[in-house]
Formats: C-alpha cells, sequence, structure tokens
C-alpha cells in the first residue's frame, strides 16, 4: 500500500483539510459551554475597540467613524498575529495525543492552531464588514486589494508559527519572550494611535517596523482608497521569506521535536 | 516494499534538569558570547536509551521485543511508530504504520462516541462514504448501546478503553506497533478485544510488539528480540529467545 504523492497545496500544507475541521472543531469546543458561543470573540473585541475609539479618538481628533475602522482592523490583524507569535511554542505540545496516536504529519497540527486563529480573525473581519460600509462613504473597488494584504498575513504567521513551534518544544521560556516582545510591538506600532500623530521625524521609525506594513495592506486599501505599494512590497517579501524560512526551519528541526516531547 | 532498516542507531532521550538548560535566554547570551557566558547550557545530560542498534525487519516478520524493564522496549517501538528520531546512525522504514502504544487520545470528552468518531475516522483516513460502516462496526464491537450517544463523560473507564481500542483497531495499516497487553476492561471484551487484535494483526506485513508473555509471543510471532541497556544481545526465533532470556534471569536470581 503505497501512499500517492500530494501535489501543489498538499504538499505544502500536508493534511490541510483535516487541520481545518480539526480547527473548526477547537472553535466549537471553546464555546461549547456557553450560550453566546462564538459571539463571546465579538463582544470582547467590540468591548476593546469602542473603549479605544472614544478615547484615542478624542485625542488624536479625528472623525470617529474613520477612527473606528482603522482600529477595529487595527486590533483585529494585531489579535491574531499576536496570539499566534505568542501561542505557537504550545502548539505541538498541545497536540501530543494525536500526534503520538495516528499517522499524521505533525505540521498539521501547528496547520491546524494557525487556522483556529485565522477563523477567529474570519469573524472580526466578518464584524468589521458592516462598520466599513456604514462608515467609508467612497468604497471603491481597490479595497478589494485587503484580500491578498488578509492573505499575507496568514502566510507571515505561518511561517512565524513554525519557526517558534520548532523551537518551543526545546525552549520552555520562549512564550514569554514573545509575550513581552509583543508587548512592547504592540505600544510600538501603529495599531490604535495614527503614524501622524508622532510627528514628521519619529514616523519614519514606523516604516522600518514591518508589521506596520502587514496592518496597511489591509487598511490602507479601504481607508486610503489606494493601494499603498511600498507596504505591499516589503509585507509580500517579508511574508514568503517567513514561509520559507518556517519550512526550512521546522524541516531541520523536525527529527529533534519528538525527543523534547517525552 | 514494507520494511524497518535499523543501521548502528543512537536513540537518546534529553533530561529535564533546571531551567537554564531550556531557556532562550541562556541560548541567546551563549550564542552571543560565543559560549564564554551560559556556554554549559548546550551541554544537556541525555539518557542513552538506544545505543548502536542495527535491525532489519522484513515483510511478514512478526517480532516480538523482550527484555526487562527499561531496556529500551519502549524506546525502539516509540522510533518505529515515528514518534522519536534516532540522533544518529540510519532509520529506514516503508509502509503506513499504526502504533497502539496508548490508548484514550486524541478524543472529545463532552460529545458522545458517534460525534467523536466522525474526527477519528478522519485521523485514520478513513473515507467519508465509509463513515457508516466504521461507525456500525464500532457499535457492534463496543456493546455500548445507549452510551453510544451520550458524551464520553458519562462512560465509565472500561467503556472508555473498548471504545478506543474499537476505534484505532478498525484500519489495517503495512506496520503494527503495539506496546505490551492493552488491558481492556471486564473479561468477556479482552477475549473480543483479543480476537479483534489477532485478526488485525494477520492482515499487516509486519508486526513489532513488545511483551512479557511466553504465550503471546508463541502465538503471535515468528521471530523475537531480546533487548538489554538499550542493546540486541540476541535475536532468533521466539523459543530460543525466551528459553536465553529465562536462562539470563535464573542467572542473576
Amino acid at each position: 500500500m503505497t501512499s500517492s504523492k500530494p501535489s501543489g497545496l498538499s504538499r505544502l500544507f500536508p493534511k490541510w483539510d483535516l487541520a481545518l475541521s480539526l480547527a473548526w472543531q477547537d472553535i466549537k469546543d471553546r464555546f461549547s459551554r456557553t450560550v453566546l458561543g462564538p459571539f463571546w470573540i465579538v463582544i470582547s473585541n467590540a468591548m476593546l475597540v469602542i473603549g479605544i475609539t472614544i478615547v484615542f479618538g478624542a485625542l488624536f481628533k479625528t472623525p470617529i467613524a474613520d477612527f473606528l475602522v482603522y482600529v477595529s482592523l487595527g486590533i483585529a490583524l494585531w489579535t491574531f498575529l499576536s496570539t499566534v507569535m505568542t501561542g505557537a511554542s504550545s502548539y505541538l505540545e498541545s497536540g501530543k495525543n494525536i500526534l503520538f496516536t495516528y499517522n499524521v504529519p505533525w505540521s498539521m497540527q501547528i496547520t491546524r492552531k494557525v487556522f483556529v486563529e485565522g477563523i477567529v480573525l474570519a469573524i472580526h473581519l466578518l464584524v468589521a464588514i458592516p462598520v466599513i460600509l456604514i462608515a467609508q462613504k467612497d468604497l471603491g473597488l481597490v479595497s478589494f486589494m485587503s484580500i491578498p494584504g488578509i492573505f499575507m498575513n496568514l502566510m507571515f504567521a505561518y511561517g512565524l508559527a513554525l519557526i517558534i513551534a520548532s523551537y518551543g518544544v526545546r525552549y520552555s521560556d520562549l512564550s514569554h519572550a514573545l509575550e513581552s516582545i509583543m508587548l512592547f510591538l504592540f505600544l510600538f506600532t501603529p495599531v490604535f494611535w495614527l503614524e501622524a500623530a508622532l510627528g514628521p521625524t519619529r514616523s519614519a521609525f514606523v516604516h522600518y517596523n514591518p508589521l506596520f506594513h502587514f496592518l496597511e495592506v489591509v487598511r490602507g486599501p479601504i481607508l486610503d482608497q489606494v493601494i499603498p505599494v511600498d507596504s505591499f512590497i516589503i509585507a509580500g517579501l517579508v511574508s514568503v521569506g517567513s514561509l520559507a524560512l518556517g519550512i526550512f526551519i521546522y524541516t531541520k528541526r523536525r527529527s529533534k521535536i519528538g525527543m523534547w516531547m517525552q | 516494499m514494507t520494511h524497518i532498516h535499523f543501521d548502528n542507531i543512537d536513540v537518546s532521550y534529553p533530561i529535564r534538569v533546571g531551567g537554564r538548560e531550556r531557556s532562550t535566554m541562556a541560548a541567546l547570551a551563549a550564542t552571543a558570547s560565543f559560549g564564554r557566558i551560559a556556554g554549559d547550557m548546550k551541554k544537556i545530560p541525555y539518557v542513552n536509551a538506544i545505543r548502536g542498534l542495527s535491525l532489519k525487519v522484513n515483510s511478514g516478520d512478526r517480532l516480538a521485543v523482550i527484555g526487562r524493564n527499561g531496556a529500551g522496549k519502549s524506546t525502539l517501538l516509540k522510533t518505529v511508530a515515528g514518534i522519536i528520531h534516532p540522533l544518529s546512525g540510519k532509520s529506514d522504514i516503508e509502509g503506513s504504520i499504526l502504533s497502539l502504544l496508548s490508548l484514550g487520545s486524541g478524543v472529545n470528552m463532552e460529545v458522545s462516541a458517534r460525534t467523536n468518531l466522525k474526527l477519528i475516522s478522519r485521523l485514520l483516513g478513513i473515507p467519508k462514504s465509509e463513515l457508516d460502516v466504521f461507525t456500525a462496526n464500532i457499535l457492534e464491537f463496543t456493546e455500548l448501546g445507549e452510551f453510544f450517544d451520550l458524551p464520553l463523560n458519562t462512560y465509565s473507564s472500561g467503556m472508555l478503553v473498548r471504545f478506543m481500542f474499537g476505534a484505532v483497531t478498525y484500519k489495517p495499516a503495512d506496520i503494527i506497533v503495539v506496546d505490551e497487553v492493552i488491558g481492556a476492561g471486564d473479561a468477556k471484551f479482552f477475549k473480543k478485544a483479543e480476537a479483534r487484535a489477532r485478526e488485525l494483526f494477520k492482515k499487516s506485513n509486519i508486526l513489532v510488539l513488545s511483551t512479557h508473555s511466553p504465550d503471546i509471543t508463541y502465538e503471535l510471532c515468528n521471530r523475537a528480540i531480546l533487548m538489554s541497556r538499550g542493546e540486541i544481545i540476541m535475536d532468533g526465533t521466539p523459543k530460543e529467545v525466551w528459553a536465553e532470556y529465562h536462562e539470563a534471569l535464573a542467572k542473576e536470581g
């Protein structure tokens, strides 16, 4: 019995369909004992977005509607990127039972967990759509360029997850280190503040931060109705690079992962 | 062709000592200072569970792994199952693998057996068209009755074992790896489980079984290896190997 050689998508992400159904199960499990179910994702996110919009919208003296879209997209993407980065070091350990019993590629577990956060992101973005439709008066076709932008975020996160998960089984304090770094970057990246408010000299630093460009490829086409070409180039290169590096590191370290999970 | 080839493999486990050896900060410091600071963190103590082992198992072999506790039997099985990889040496395994090393994994305790089977069928690679046959087979085998549609957390431990055992032994594989004999519930079920396991083992090309029972070895295996301190000290027919093992045990007293 020889299994047929996988091709294309299933070669790069083995068993992605299984990963997706397990991820969907994870989402259902998370809210299985609540009446509101996945709406909790929406509620907690809405609280944060509204709170930030009210306070910082007033501080930056921006039109509240624009700022609401800016913050809700920023928070949705940031939550996605930072939960993947801080959680990825325990992805493999948490799937130990399945990996040890069934004949599945171990990277499937990483794909599964990124899908879970991807589903949460999708829910946040779906909620953001009516907000955008109400707040943005002049929506053009260019807004659809946000979709490739979202895919760049997914690719970037998946690449990082492969790297972090590969080292996370070996280094038990990696998640703590990443938590501190992500908190710093949350304040350092214009997730909920406007780049212009920083003044001309300091705002240059924002452009050296690749995370800014990952937010911009989704926010730019909707809020400014233009394609931020620089950001697309940078985010595109970084996401392809992180995916390639992730696959390389995971493949290289794969043989040692089991040893650290005993 | 289904086979397992190990050539001079070493399998080790890192010993989990203090936090220092597993610290990102110490690793960064050691790397940045070329080992001058915290350089010792790269020297993790390892247990050599298997040393310089070479083994060829070919299609048709039903191999019993015999030895005292701590001889490296479980490590060898985990290596065959692909859970641990050798640190050195060559390992070449061809064929689909089913490992029965522990039960009760990958299930969701809050939903019913029927719902769990949908997920397990995907993990086992059972096509959707076969799901009904699979479900019917497990229902019949486990004799769970009305419990089949109740959440798993209402099950007794015996029922849970029956369910897990039934589910994972449904589909044959080229290579089957079994650790010890799985103690499954009551005596009646044990017979049934044995019959199912035997049938499954017969369908496989290679069986690797670690056991403490001569009877099971004689019945299921046509080859046996005796392990001691991570090495194979004898490879032969089940009768020869058990005789040697009993002798060695008698000598040690």
